[in-house]
């Protein structure tokens, strides 16, 4: 029974694929000087996007290194991750705000890469902080009492001993840049597209499934390189107090953390101040639609981590989730529109599936795998005991991981709500939020795009608490 | 007397190989040797924690390893002792009598019997996560034997006191053991732990019992 479940878990995390695989009987390379543009675009862009984001996560990383106390840091911690929290819309709307503020408009691989860049950056520099302080801060403090200067401790200690962490994040952010779908398709330049744009225009343009299908399978085998050269990055669960800024507290540079964050409220505000609130006719029912997109999300990676909850120990299907990267969302996309049952409601349930299957396995390897992981031994010994898998679940993993699985579905829920790529594909006009806030982008209205940005915050944060306050509710 | 035998486990760069050991059914066998010595690795095996499919182990009559690992019915106190930190000291020994069947009239005596011989009325209430080393260890005792297990594994259980609960913990355990007549293997690299418990002593180095 479990063998099977955890089987039919997998099987459906891969369903994508073998949909495709299944559908599409005829194969039809693609022109080698496309095929050759797009690998190039998406390595060079997914490249420059992990390494930039690499460094300034760096840079970001002693800024919240001089913390001591544990609240301050989960609060810096808390700024650095904003973006990341986001529906990445936000972001996109801040970065053309600031564009617009400016006067000049980066459309290209750059602007997608710094969009990246302030989208990862700061997830990098809350895994660091904790690798550092797991791994060299004690290092760190040897090194400081035997007479070494800051400079030195950094360049001789911390980094060599954080040399495969570091290494481990370019390639976690790459394999996020190379799948990155909606970012490229908003900012960059019809001549350099990447391989999940031309993905995407093969079948919107050119209506070529089997060379779409040849596109995405060099995909996978990009993303399965990159599943087999990832290993696990291990680092605390808990800060404790260090007490004190110690040998890497560079407090001159504390200022940076907040750096992601005044990017988006200082994008938005230019944004708001330029123009007013005009409702558009199709306001109440798009707004109702992204509510329900993000419930939806949110419910079923419920419905996907309960199962997890009564698998465990996971076996298997922790490995797979710990080592899995997501397909494209335009294969995601593409791949459910060719199964029957196109009609309404019908639509609406393959974008819920399919926007499941993207954030699941980065929710999982991101909050839950080492809160799984910390209650291997709990389980042994519950086994042990004679325990059942339904007493494990219910009584040793539901109360232990209820906090982290909650805001994993909270957050689900807030990407969700702010999808346009994907739903641009499933739905018909602009039906939910961020579909009408695309059709202002692409109309240059940013102004108006901004001011319905609050609607879509609002959504995001009543489907989060809706989530993270059911929790309370079990709890209490 | 209980015979294991028929375990040949290989791992990356250690080889767990025992063709036959006879455990004792009454008192404390203890099993010592250095670390690394394959310790640990066999008591897991005993559990049913790794897999090793040609092993046998007859407990009167019965091949405890042909099991799955609840039916075994073994009882253990890992060296982390590994509490559940959301639960009470009660709620945690209540989890054992509800994994085993244990009828709550039948589960309310054994408990009472527990509290009273290990001294825990004053911290049956506490989260688990809050309690002394001591303490914890009292109750990680209690939630193995409250079960009613065929045999007690213990993998070096007084490593995480400091030297005076060690000599307090040794006591308590030896006066369990004898008031519940159970059969114990005791894991450990202590002299002062056989010496205080032991009935008999298998001595193990480089995955193989040499002696016992």
């Amino acid at each position: 029974m479990r063998l099977s479940l955890g089987a039919g878990f997998v099987a459906l995390m891969l369903a994508p694929y073998a949909i495709w695989f299944s559908v599409i009987n005829e194969w039809s390379p693609i022109e080698p000087a496309y095929l050759n543009s797009a690998i190039g675009n998406s390595l060079l862009q997914a490249g420059l996007s992990a390494g930039f984001s690499v460094l300034v996560g760096l840079v970001l990383t002693f800024s919240i290194l001089s913390e001591s106390g544990v609240k301050r840091i989960h609060f810096f911690e808390a700024a650095l991750l904003l973006p990341n929290l986001l529906p990445p819309l936000v972001i996109i709307l801040s970065f053309l705000s600031w564009s617009k503020w400016i006067g000049f408009y980066p459309y290209g691989m750059w602007s997608v890469v710094l969009v990246h860049v302030l989208l990862n950056a700061g997830l990098v520099a809350v895994s660091l902080n904790r690798v550092i302080r797991t791994k060299a801060l004690r290092l760190a403090e040897v090194a400081w009492v035997l007479g070494s200067n800051r400079r030195t401790i950094v360049w001789r200690v911390v980094l060599p001993v954080v040399k495969r962490e570091l290494w481990i994040l370019f390639v976690f952010v790459f394999g996020l840049c190379l799948t990155s779908f909606s970012l490229p398709l908003l900012l960059a330049e019809t001549r350099s597209v990447s391989l999940e744009v031309a993905i995407f225009d093969t079948i919107r343009m050119r209506g070529n499934w089997s060379q779409a299908l040849f596109l995405a399978a060099v995909q996978a085998l990009l993303l399965l390189f990159l599943a087999l050269k990832m290993p696990r990055l291990v680092t605390s669960q808990n800060i404790k107090d260090s007490g004190g800024s110690g040998p890497l507290g560079f407090s001159q540079l504390k200022i940076l953390v907040f750096l992601p964050a005044l990017f988006l409220v200082g994008g938005w505000m230019a944004g708001l101040s330029g123009g007013k609130l005009v409702v558009p006719k199709d306001f109440l029912p798009s707004a109702l639609m992204s509510l329900s997109i993000g419930l939806g999300v949110g419910g079923l990676h419920l419905l996907l981590f309960l199962i997890l909850v009564y698998l465990v120990p996971l076996g298997f299907v922790g490995r797979f989730l710990n080592g899995y990267l997501a397909p494209s969302p335009a294969l995601i996309g593409f791949g459910f529109l060719l199964l029957p049952l196109s009609s309404e409601p019908w639509a609406f349930l393959k974008l819920i599936l399919a926007l499941t299957l993207i954030s699941l396995p980065l929710l999982y390897r991101w909050l839950l795998h080492g809160a799984f992981e910390n209650l291997a031994n709990q389980v042994e010994v519950a086994r042990v005991l004679g325990a059942s898998s339904r007493q494990i679940g219910n009584e040793i993993v539901w109360p232990q991981v209820l906090n982290p699985l909650l805001k994993c579905c909270g957050l689900a829920a807030i990407w969700a709500s702010g999808d346009f790529a994907l739903s641009s594909i499933f739905l018909r006009g602009p039906s939910t939020l961020p579909l009408l806030i695309q059709d202002l982008i692409q109309s240059y209205q940013i102004e108006m795009a901004m001011w319905l940005m609050i609607p879509l915050m609002v959504i995001g944060i009543l489907c989060y608490f809706f989530f993270v306050g059911a929790g309370r509710y079990v709890r209490g | 007397m209980s015979v294991v035998s028929g375990i040949d486990l290989k791992f990356d760069d250690f080889v767990l190989k025992v063709d036959q050991w006879e455990i004792a059914d009454q008192g404390v066998t203890a099993l010592v040797g250095p670390s690394g010595a394959g310790k640990s690795t066999l008591l897991r095996t005993l559990l049913g924690l790794y897999k090793c499919p040609e092993m046998k182990w007859l407990y009167k009559g019965l091949d405890l390893a042909a099991l799955p690992v609840a039916d075994r019915r073994l009882g253990v106190v890992f060296q982390t002792l590994d509490l559940f930190p959301h639960m009470t000291a009660r709620a945690n020994i209540e989890f054992a009598l509800r994994a085993r069947g244990v009828s709550p009239a039948e589960g309310k005596k054994h408990m009472d019997q527990l509290v009273e011989i290990l001294h825990m009325q004053s911290y049956w209430e506490r989260k688990a996560s809050v309690l002394s080393g001591g303490e914890s260890q009292r109750v990680a005792l209690a939630r193995a034997l409250v079960g009613e297990p065929r045999l007690l594994l213990l993998d070096e259980p007084f490593s995480s006191l400091d030297q005076d609960l060690r000599v307090e913990a040794r006591t308590l355990v030896k006066n369990l053991i004898e008031h519940f007549k159970i059969p114990t293997l005791l894991i450990t690299h202590d002299a002062e732990d056989v010496s205080a418990l032991a009935s008999f002593t298998a001595r193990m180095a480089d995955g193989r019992i040499l002696s016992g």
